[in-house]
């Protein structure tokens, strides 16, 4: 559909929930899915960039993403939670296959991408909804302070397992560990970070609430 | 507080809320992965697992899905990048194509190409008449026709109406085989999305199947293998578990065993698994969770083959996690086996699942 068409509907894409936005964007509405793409599409990049730290297949990766979630729209429940938790999940996911599937495979180089990487925390993109940004930039800024509240071996566990796809099992041999250890410290450190982070998920649910309550 | 604290209190924390009141060995087993699990770090045949029980427990799934959330927040944490211009270009061009295919794959083209062909049909009325010149060689017959029964001529010509009047049935047939037509199409679509939605579950399906024969082939390495041994392990009356038994399978030239125990005690639901070599040094194998009974299961996952160590052994946790490997070799056993090539029985193993606790 064309934004013509919007117009002339009097549909405004950037005001519309995330949920109503999957729904229209699964039905065939590209003009949704762009509106989407364009609040969470550095989100997902930024995520897939930190697990596979080349920014040609962060994008190939990010395109997936967004390529699933059209394909799969109709599968988003926003009464089981957001719509970005839901997006990151797919994100994570991909990545992490993509991370062990390399690992699996003979490297040519070690790419150290790091320094590539076109850092734009600091730069404003006034392209985005200066609210959803906001809202976004806070909701980052929170659950990088629980994730700091952890002690560091429970976070270290985790960031090992999280962003670069290693399993319990070679966690405890990276660390010299036993495997209950790790898997305990993986447990605790995911239950206290759920609690730091009991008010974000719950403003994430309301949110995506919200959007139903919107809808109906 | 210490880990083992924690995690204690974590168990509580699940045991205590009505809804997980299961407490079948299963829902242990998964709740205890619930967070691995969450974060991608569980081993195909553990995530396999997982992924089966949810479809059908409701806390366990709730459990997961929690913890699911949480983790996903994660990936909120980085520093923000942006991707290129073109990676946009890019992804509608492959949903513009995407669509395209799927259109053509519906009858739409078909249907298009009739209502075209339909288009250009020339209606009879409609057509040119040329006349046919008359032959020179042949004078002009001249019909009879009396006076009496040649009508007044009308001041209108009959022909006038003639050709519109024909093509109303004409018309009238086309609006059906269009309205046909149109439903057809409709009742094509729904079969369209039908197809696709059965052939995306079918390809889900495969993918679970292609899942579960690599997690069948894992399990075979140390279960139903020729070469399999079982050694039945001991109890040990100094750790007060006495009525307690257990088993491990494993073929000795693989890292992983199975380890099945009944009749622990159930006040203390973790135990340590460790693993003493031939030269004396002691490995951890992970832990045992037993539920309320003593019964337990779990898969280990060894340093080096398992015809390296010369005896497993199963020691109740320590409330302070904090302590050592020394003070793991110095804690009673609860049950302990012997492995020795040629004490372990060969005996048919795979049956031996259809017991597991």
């Amino acid at each position: 559909m064309s934004a013509d068409v919007d117009a002339e509907r009097g549909v405004d894409q950037t005001a519309a929930s995330d949920a109503e936005l999957i729904a229209r964007a699964s039905e065939g509405d590209a003009r949704a899915l762009e509106t989407l793409y364009d609040r969470y599409a550095r989100v997902v990049y930024s995520f897939a960039l930190r697990i596979v730290g080349d920014p040609q297949v962060a994008e190939e990766l990010m395109q997936e993403v967004f390529f699933r979630a059209w394909q799969q729209g109709r599968a988003f429940r926003s009464s089981r939670g957001s719509f970005i938790t839901w997006l990151l999940s797919i994100t994570h996911n991909l990545s992490i296959d993509e991370l062990r599937k390399r690992r699996r495979r003979p490297q040519r180089a070690e790419n150290n991408h790091e320094e590539d990487q076109p850092l734009l925390s600091d730069m404003p993109d006034e392209s985005q909804n200066i609210e959803e940004e906001v809202w976004l930039t806070t909701l980052r800024e929170r659950i990088a302070k629980a994730l700091e509240t952890l002690p560091p071996a429970q976070r270290e566990a985790i960031e090992l397992a999280y962003f670069q796809g290693l399993t319990q099992r070679e966690v405890a041999e990276r660390l010299g560990e036993p495997l209950g250890t790790i898997k305990t410290r993986m447990r605790l450190g995911m239950q206290k970070l759920r609690e730091q982070l009991g008010d974000e998920l719950g403003e994430l649910v309301e949110r995506a609430e919200d959007e139903v309550d919107e809808r109906e | 507080m210490s880990e083992t604290a924690d995690a204690r209190q974590t168990v509580r924390h699940a045991t205590d809320d009505p809804s997980t009141d299961d407490d079948s060995i299963e829902c242990r087993f998964v709740q205890d992965l619930a967070a691995p699990f969450a974060l991608a770090a569980v081993e195909t045949h553990e995530r396999l697992l997982i992924e089966q029980h949810i479809l059908f427990c409701a806390s366990c799934a709730r459990v997961v899905r929690q913890f699911r959330s949480s983790a996903a927040l994660l990936g909120l944490t980085n520093p923000v990048a942006t991707p290129s211009p073109k990676a946009k270009a890019a992804l509608f061009a492959r949903i513009n194509e995407a669509s395209r295919t799927q259109s053509q794959l519906r009858p739409a083209t078909a249907y298009s190409d009739f209502t075209e062909s339909m288009r250009t049909l020339t209606l009879p009325a409609s057509r040119p008449n040329p006349s046919p010149a008359p032959s020179p060689a042949q004078p002009a017959t001249r019909r009879f026709s009396p006076s009496w029964l040649r009508l007044p001529r009308p001041a209108w010509e009959i022909g006038t109406f003639a050709a519109p009047l024909a093509t109303v049935p004409l018309l009238l047939a086309l609006g059906i085989v269009g309205l046909w037509a149109i439903n057809t199409r409709v009742e094509l679509n729904d079969r369209i999305a039908e197809v696709q939605q059965l052939s995306a579950q079918v390809d889900s399906l495969n993918s679970q199947v292609a899942a579960l024969n690599e997690s069948l082939e894992s399990m075979d390495r140390f279960v139903a293998a020729a070469d399999a041994k079982t050694y039945v392990m001991t109890p040990s009356a100094a750790a007060g578990s006495s009525g307690a038994y257990g088993q491990v399978i494993a073929n000795p030239n693989t890292d992983q065993a199975m380890l099945m125990v009944w009749r622990l005690s159930g006040s203390n639901p973790r135990y340590d698994v460790v693993l003493e070599t031939h030269q004396g040094t002691i490995e951890p194998a992970g832990e045992l969770v037993v539920n309320a009974e003593g019964k337990g299961v779990t898969v280990l996952d060894l340093d080096r083959p398992f015809a390296m160590y010369r005896s497993v052994h199963v020691k109740p946790q320590l409330q302070d996690s904090t302590a050592g490997t020394s003070d793991t070799i110095s804690r009673a056993d609860a049950l302990f086996a012997v492995i020795d090539p040629n004490l372990g029985s060969t005996d048919d193993t795979d049956g031996i699942l259809m017991q597991s606790p």
